[in-house]
């Protein structure tokens, strides 16, 4: 064991504040933000919403916790759920009685909040938000869809835009005082005698009066910690807090000059932009890369050690953990947790495609080492033609921690799903990780990169039920005519792609609704770090990044729809052990007096095993889906496809019956592409093997695949080598993603038995590290029957 | 045609650390002429496919009871489980076909050459990264040589690496055609005393170690690894300790001597073949109780290195190898 580090009792206080702090609903930022809409009536949108930011950032509470170094939040409290009013003002409306015992992710709300609520917010949004609007808009075929559980289109109409990597090395190097420079020096090319010019002006004018707003927000900070060491005994903590006052000072609003500078700025930003909107995954992205020129300066100057860079780092970490994802409480089950979904990511390769790893990518894994917090979601970039082998077992190290992070990325395969989209090579070598496992450019891409989830399970039950699902007897789907006609597997299967076809079909009707909705979205704050923004004089929302991009549709159940298929094939066409009535008659009994075809469909091939033919049928539908997403286009570009659950694998199997696949009915589905729980019996090479035949790079929003490991697996002396080897054979395998649970399975029905005693154990749920305390029953069933794998061990 | 010939396999197992360099594809062949009392896989002995019973998953439906054409099947007094009358049993399996809950299954399943180098040949790209390869366990592929030798061939001509685990109870011919072709091998020596081994495992252990001296002069360079499973009472006195080791230095090829700590994960398996399990009685041992029996070894300058359950002790180079006392209680 390595010597205490000196600063790790600050490192535990902090932590503890966080752990020791209820999850509350925050409004205070929805307040000020209706007052400024208020104050602004007849202005355009654009500056309303500019004008109630810069509001907010000039009278919202600037809190400054014992402790800290680094600063800054979005609202009043430490672990706030905000409150997106402009666009979905309505979705607290309907829990205000339930928010605070609601079994995911619940909140706590005040009594005060709840009559400002009533008071200030409802009176003024009530028929104005944008989730009204979605409501009686959404295409009907798409709402049946989805009230049937096959479709989950809502996330987007219930929180901000996110999904992004903003342009934070823009607002660190240049400050706002630089970015209101380059504003004025585009308005000053406009005349509002030419046609269109006039919203140009208006805009920008918004978006200089978000960064007057951001930059006065550093000062207050800094009055506030001068008005703490004033009042303070500690000498030292009176120094700490007289250089929070001095950085503050200085950034956001100039250019940094320092790593600490850089941090702060960065962060206050970071803040800024959750305040201007609640929404998950505003990704810092490749922080080794931009942090470490300021790294190097210093340490070469001579004013930072590098003990004090990852104070400052594990600080940070800390902080990354306060904020909470306030989402409506079917949303919270999809990705249960409250995760901001801050995605950090380390390694890979820098515009020259050569290796990027520097002493930073080392210091980023350590601070989520010694912190152990459930966010950042810290990823890496494993290049294995370029990176170092030091760096792969430093990774390797880390996952073995049992924290679940790093998610581990294979590079290249990032890279090709980056130039899948349309984007040249020399960007796409700068790609990071987005929420889960999406691929993002900083400042330079806008999409919904998890648009909207599509229900594989539903699939299967809609061919044997000629488009009817079974929990709402209701006709959800087209009919492809009655199962028992089907006189060859092949129009079993084809029937089946057309309903996948038809919910695909569903979910892009849906995005243009949304996109179009979407237009009233405007986020000065964020737009502003994006260069293309500022020179088109176009909001995010309007498509004023440099690359637009169709919105991400991701397939969940891959393993149950595989599965299933298998099951009909071999069962009922190929062997016929079973007809198909009898099966008809098992499937709607729930097995319950067919547990001879329950057996027959539990022995049936199954995914995630290296079976010759599930890999073929794997390699071929998923093909078929990717090619039919891809065959839509929206008014931003090409649509995209993805593989990542979140958790959404629970609350969609509760839509779907009992499947062919033997999975009983209203049970969770599997998670990304990993296999069914409990069906992997060949192991995890096998897995790899397995879901190698998804083609990985056209998934251009990401595949998702969760390992779970038990607690001997770190103990073994050989698994950390181990475990390099078989992530070199994932990236051969051209398999993009992977994470590890390390959290042996004693441990987690304890944790579940008695949770008051296990408060900070963290679970990987499916993208992202939460509590496990934290999550609802089912999913924590659901981590718990992950198959453990112990082979490495 | 050798592609076609067909072996009898009970398991495999993918991505182990454990048997050998790397990951390994460990291949368990069926049948082994040793008993010994100890034996941790015992659903390897039987050289044919045998039905096993898992108890936890019966519901106690009466299904196989009334199917088994045999009478060897019936609920036991208490009507808790499910009993079989092995000199009634024909391994017909039709207790398996008609059981819904999976609780009579088959340890055991034949394969083609063509079908076991298909599923071996699946993991080659851990192969690749971890320097892994294949090995043969068991049972004892000795009682399968004909498909053994294919398996090796193949793999030779495959350029994958191949390690066996072995009991070297059979004919010197067997030996001449099998040894040669593997890159390493871990022998069991039980016990070096005659008397003692037939008492213990059922067989006499004279052909054992010719066959092991012959291997020594057959082999490839460096490549016989010696194990020692070691249980209290049986085989843990110093004599045989010395003894194994003594003749471990006559082998010129051998470069370890690896004790195993006897261990009782195998009993429910003795169970589910509803088969007794003799050495009930035993304490499992940690490396720790290894360690005291036989560190004596240690100032010996053995020509090879001595491992207690994959960790090193004492290396012919490097001399002891300091261990701590954590790594002995594990």
């Amino acid at each position: 064991m390595a010597e205490r580090k000196s600063y790790m009792d600050r490192i535990e206080r902090l932590k503890k504040h966080v752990l020791d702090t209820r999850p509350e609903m925050d409004l205070e930022p929805a307040i000020i933000l209706t007052k400024g809409f208020q104050e602004m009536e007849g202005q355009p949108n654009h500056i309303k919403k500019a004008y109630a930011f810069r509001k907010q950032c000039r009278e919202k509470t600037t809190p400054i916790w014992p402790d800290e170094l680094i600063v800054g939040n979005a609202g009043s409290k430490q672990r706030g759920g905000l409150l997106s009013v402009d666009k979905c003002w309505s979705v607290l409306d309907d829990e205000l009685d339930t928010i605070n015992t609601r079994k995911y992710d619940p909140f706590y709300l005040t009594d005060e909040d709840r009559k400002a609520f009533e008071e200030i917010i409802r009176p003024y949004w009530a028929g104005r938000s944008t989730y009204e609007q979605w409501l009686v808009q959404c295409p009907e075929f798409a709402a049946v869809l989805r009230d049937c559980g096959a479709l989950y289109i809502n996330r987007k109409a219930v929180r901000g835009w996110g999904e992004t990597t903003a342009g934070y090395e823009n607002v660190i190097k240049k400050g706002m005082k630089g970015i209101r420079a380059q504003i004025a020096e585009v308005m000053d090319t406009l005349d509002i005698l030419k046609a269109g010019d006039y919203e140009k002006i208006t805009y920008l004018k918004a978006m200089d009066m978000a960064a007057e707003g951001i930059a006065e927000l550093g000062h207050r900070y800094a009055d506030e910690a001068r008005r703490q060491a004033a009042e303070c005994d500690c000498e030292k903590r009176k120094a700490e807090l007289l250089q929070i006052a001095e950085t503050c000072d200085w950034v956001p609003e100039n250019p940094a000059r320092t790593f600490r500078e850089a941090i702060q700025s960065f962060y206050i930003y970071q803040n800024c932009i959750f305040m201007e909107q609640n929404a998950a995954s505003y990704n810092p992205g490749r922080m080794d890369q931009w942090l470490y020129p300021f790294y190097k300066a210093d340490l070469e100057a001579g004013i930072l050690t590098e003990e004090e860079a990852q104070e400052l780092l594990d600080c940070l970490w800390v902080k990354f953990s306060e904020q909470c994802l306030f989402q409506d409480k079917v949303t919270a089950q999809f990705s249960a947790g409250y995760p901001m979904f801050q995605n950090v990511t380390v390694g890979g390769v820098d515009t020259n495609g050569r290796n990027a790893v520097n002493e930073l990518s080392y210091m980023i894994l350590q601070a989520t080492a010694e912190v152990q917090l459930y966010q950042p979601s810290l990823s890496v970039r494993y290049n294995m033609a370029q990176n170092p082998d030091k760096f792969l077992k430093k990774i390797a190290e880390v996952i073995k921690l049992g924290t679940g992070f790093p998610a581990f990325h294979n590079d290249q395969i990032g890279i090709q799903m980056v130039l899948n989209k349309g984007i040249p090579l020399k960007e796409a070598y700068d790609w990071n990780p987005c929420g889960c496992v999406e691929t993002n450019l900083a400042g330079k891409q806008r999409c919904y990169t998890a648009y909207a989830d599509f229900n594989c399970g539903s699939a299967v039950e809609f061919t044997l039920l000629n488009g009817k699902s079974r929990k709402y007897d209701r006709q959800a789907s087209i009919e492809t005519g009655d199962v028992l006609t089907f006189d060859t597997f092949d129009k079993f299967y084809e029937a089946t792609k057309k309903h996948l076809a038809y919910m695909i079909d569903g979910t892009v009707a849906s995005s243009h609704v949304n996109d179009d909705i979407g237009f009233q979205n405007v986020v000065p704050a964020l737009s502003l770090s994006f260069n293309e923004c500022i020179e088109s004089c176009k909001d995010y929302a309007w498509g004023g990044a440099k690359y637009n991009l169709g919105n991400g549709i991701d397939a969940i159940g891959v393993a149950d729809l595989i599965n299933s298929l298998m099951s009909i094939k071999k069962i009922v066409y190929d062997e016929k052990t079973c007809s198909m009535e009898r099966m008809l008659e098992a499937l709607e009994a729930n097995f319950v007096g067919y547990e001879d075809v329950k057996k027959l469909c539990d022995m049936a091939p199954k995914y995630g095993n290296d079976d010759d033919e599930a890999n073929a049928m794997t390699a071929e539908l998923f093909t078929f889906i990717a090619d039919y997403i891809e065959s839509f286009t929206s008014k931003f570009g090409k649509m995209t496809p993805g593989i990542l659950p979140v958790s959404g694998n629970t609350p969609f199997g509760i839509e779907v019956g009992a499947l062919p696949s033997g999975r009983e009915a209203w049970k969770p589905l599997a998670d990304g592409i990993s296999p069914n729980q409990g069906t992997d019996t060949e192991g995890m090479g096998a897995v790899l093997k397995s879901i190698s035949n998804i083609p990985h790079g056209r998934y251009t929003q990401g595949t998702l695949l969760n390992v779970k490991m038990d607690t001997t697996f770190r103990e073994n002396p050989e698994s950390t080598k181990a475990l390099m080897d078989y992530l070199k054979a994932l990236c051969s395998l051209g398999v993009f993603h992977t994470q590890f649970n390390v959290v042996d399975t004693e441990t987690l029905i304890e944790a579940q038995k008695h949770p008051e005693d296990y408060n900070g154990l963290l679970v990987r749920v499916a993208g992202y590290t939460a509590y496990f305390t934290e999550l609802g029953k089912e999913v924590q069933d659901d981590i718990i029957s992950r198959t453990n794998h112990n082979a490495i061990c | 045609m050798k592609s076609s010939m067909t072996g009898t396999i009970l398991r495999i197992e993918k991505i182990s650390l454990n048997d050998g360099n790397g990951m390994r594809t460990v291949v368990f062949f069926k049948g082994c002429p040793c008993r010994c009392a100890w034996c941790s896989t015992p659903e390897s002995q039987n050289p044919d496919r045998e039905v096993y019973f898992m108890k936890q998953r019966c519901r106690l439906c009466g299904a196989c009871v009334a199917k088994c054409p045999n009478g060897a099947l019936s609920f036991s007094e208490d009507n808790s489980t499910i009993k079989r009358d092995a000199s009634l049993c024909d391994n017909c399996f039709t207790c398996v076909d008609v059981c819904n809950y999976r609780a009579q299954n088959i340890y055991g399943k034949d394969m083609t050459v063509a079908q076991l180098m298909k599923e071996i040949e699946k993991d080659s790209i851990f192969y690749f990264y971890s320097n892994g390869g294949v090995t043969l366990s068991g049972g004892d592929i000795f009682c399968q040589t004909d498909f053994a030798e294919a398996i090796l061939e193949e793999c030779e001509d495959s350029f994958i690496d191949t390690c066996a685990e072995l009991d070297m109870l059979t004919s010197q011919e067997n030996v001449a055609r099998i040894i040669p072709k593997l890159n390493t091998m871990y022998i069991d020596v039980k016990l070096m005393d005659d008397e003692l081994h037939r008492q213990w495992t059922g067989v006499s252990n004279k052909t054992i170690l010719e066959n092991i001296s012959y291997a020594d002069t057959i082999c490839k360079k460096n490549s016989i690894h010696i194990r020692l499973p070691l249980v209290e009472g049986v085989n843990d006195s110093r004599e045989n300790i010395q003894a194994t080791a003594d003749y471990c230095a006559t082998l010129a090829n051998c470069v370890e001597l690896e004790f195993l700590p006897y261990h009782r994960l195998g009993v429910h398996t003795y169970e589910q073949l509803q088969r007794e399990y003799t050495l009930a009685d035993r304490e499992p041992m940690t490396r720790k109780h290894v360690y005291d029996k036989v560190s004596f070894l240690l100032e010996q300058k053995l020509p090879y290195q001595i491992r207690i359950s994959s960790l090193e002790i004492y290396d012919p180079v490097k001399g002891v190898i300091p261990v701590t006392e954590e790594q002995l209680t594990e």
